[in-house]
């Protein structure tokens, strides 16, 4: 037996995948089994449950991706190539993610029946055995996923671009990733040099320059912008997004086009603004009914983490 | 006596070449056909000098005079926020005494709009400039869109960033119609000219010989000579300048 199951919700449904016996099937909580899995062939390595309708459930074998709607009963190969995992996102339960052997990502929006490459910026189409696609439960367009070689992957668009994300991954032979489930900005990935976690909003700022323009006071939209020009200084390898943190904002002010405040770096609660690029411009909106002086200093932290 | 003569005139230099590396002098022009009759309007130009430092720590000014219309003039009464004073008619003055710095007047659009700008250069400290910039407000008060970047929608912006900070001017943005209602306007980037070539430290070192000489002959008196030169100084520049824009302008000014 290489892959067990439980039906979220129906947890006294227990499925059992084997090397050479084909698929298993408990209805008293393992008590008793019996074989099922008409259409079912190859090695069951993997057994995904969609946690929003009982009896749906995915196997991957060695050779194909199988989906079943009637608890295991029957099975119809949706994708033909040796599979790893499969993610079902639990808001949007048609929308699946698929990691194989060897060709990547795939995406299925209609419930696993039909599925689309999606590997753009993926370096590695060599995927870790057991590190699927990681839905960020905070903004379930953030992705993760991790290769065999080129480490952790994320993605800020639902799949349809990936960039690496492996500062401090010094080994990119990733076979294992999972995400802390009271935490979405702590990544673990396992491979053979041991385990690694993600640590909270690394401060690059010493890499960039950072030029501020001068402020100016939008009579349409009642609010001071300024530009702010970030250009990075050194070849270090740098993860995006960047977040260009406001710290000690004046009081008067207050960031209005924000993308989010630090909650896990120091001093918790400066707003921040992601910049796409090292080195690009970002507008800043600042809310001032006073008029008065805005003031505050400026930080980069890179990559996540910092939410 | 020699060392105190060649010290006076060290400190001269110096302080004529501070002056004239902390400011700059522009004559700007504009198209403002297409404002004539546009049901956007009426229109008010709008200066901004706002304070880098957040402090509003008066260490920059900027004066702008001589306003021509080309057949239109000034309208109404300015609205003055912060360290702006003057009108459209006697010259506006815009000082960073607070953080925010506005002017604005109302004005009756002809063929042309040329100003002439002159703008002290001073650093602020703390690494956010002081940022001056011009813009045309529509009816409702809201800008004309601009091309500037990030929707700023000025047609001038100069971030006082170095003594010799880069004067950037941008055209109407034809894609957007003004918040004022009608269609979009078509008007180029104005024409920003410098009216004094960058002033060189060389250059003024006459000046100052002029005032080691007149404190030569006026000696015991030398304290008012050294502030009359220095004020001697900016004032050769300046008829100078009224001389090139006049020979610009082909004598007429």
């Amino acid at each position: 037996m290489i892959a067990v199951a439980v039906d979220p919700l129906s947890p006294n449904i227990v499925y059992a995948g084997t090397q050479n016996e084909g698929l298993f099937k408990s209805t008293d909580y393992g008590d008793t089994w019996a074989r099922v899995g008409t259409g079912l062939s190859g090695a069951i390595r993997f057994l995904t449950i969609d946690p929003t309708k009982s009896g749906r459930l995915f196997a991957s074998t060695g050779m194909a991706f199988f989906l079943s709607e009637d608890g295991g009963q029957t099975w119809t190969n949706v994708l033909s190539m040796p599979a790893w995992t499969v993610t079902i996102d639990p808001v949007s339960p048609l929308k699946t993610y698929a990691t194989t052997r060897a060709q990547g990502v795939f995406r299925s929006s209609d419930g696993g029946h039909t599925w689309q490459s999606i590997n753009s910026g993926l370096t590695n189409l060599s995927m870790g055995q057991s590190a699927p696609v990681i839905i960020d439960p905070t903004n379930h367009q953030t992705l993760y996923v991790g290769s065999n070689g080129g480490g952790v992957f994320k993605s800020l668009d639902g799949g349809d671009h990936w960039f690496p994300f492996n500062l401090g991954l010094s080994d990119l032979s990733v076979s294992g990733l999972a995400m802390d489930p009271v935490n979405s900005s702590v990544l673990y990935a396992s491979g053979p040099s041991g385990v690694f976690k993600t640590v909270c909003g690394i401060d690059v700022t010493s890499q960039f320059k950072i030029t501020p323009g001068g402020f100016r006071f939008n009579n349409g939209t009642q609010q001071f912008m300024q530009t702010v020009t970030l250009q990075q200084l050194t070849l270090t390898p740098i993860q995006l997004p960047l977040s260009l943190v406001l710290d000690n904002l004046s009081s008067n002010a207050a960031l209005a086009n924000k993308t989010g405040t630090t909650s896990c770096a120091a001093p918790l609660g400066s707003p921040y603004i992601n910049m796409l690029t090292g080195t690009s411009s970002v507008v800043l909106d600042f809310v001032d009914p006073s008029n008065t002086g805005i003031t505050y200093k400026s930080r980069i932290l890179m990559g996540t983490g910092t939410r | 006596m020699r060392r105190t003569r060649t010290l006076f005139f060290l400190m001269c230099t110096g302080v004529c070449s501070s002056i004239a590396n902390a400011s700059i002098l522009y004559d700007i022009t504009m198209n403002t056909t297409p404002l004539i009759g546009h049901s956007a309007g009426p229109f008010s130009v709008e200066f901004q000098l706002n304070d880098g430092s957040g402090t509003g720590d008066s260490n920059n000014t900027a004066i702008l005079n001589d306003f021509l219309f080309n057949g239109g003039g000034p309208a109404g009464s300015p609205t003055l926020n912060g360290g702006a004073n003057g009108n459209l008619t006697s010259g506006v003055t815009l000082t960073d005494h607070s953080f925010f710095n506005q002017f604005i007047q109302s004005f009756t659009p002809g063929n042309a709009l040329s100003f002439r700008l002159s703008l002290s250069t001073n650093i602020d400290s703390g690494g956010t400039p002081d940022q001056f910039s011009f813009a045309i407000l529509d009816k409702t008060g809201t800008e004309l869109p601009t091309l500037a970047p990030g929707f700023f929608d000025v047609f001038v912006q100069i971030d006082i960033d170095s003594a010799n900070p880069v004067v950037r001017t941008f055209g109407a943005d034809t894609s957007r119609v003004p918040a004022g209602g009608g269609s979009a306007i078509n008007i180029a980037a104005p024409v920003a000219t410098p009216v004094v070539p960058e002033p060189s430290t060389i250059l003024l070192v006459p000046a100052s010989w002029v005032a080691l000489l007149v404190w030569k002959r006026f000696r015991g008196v030398s304290r008012e000579v050294c502030v009359g030169s220095v004020n001697g100084a900016t004032g050769l520049r300046l008829r100078y300048a009224e001389q090139e824009r006049n020979r610009l302008r082909g004598g007429h000014s």
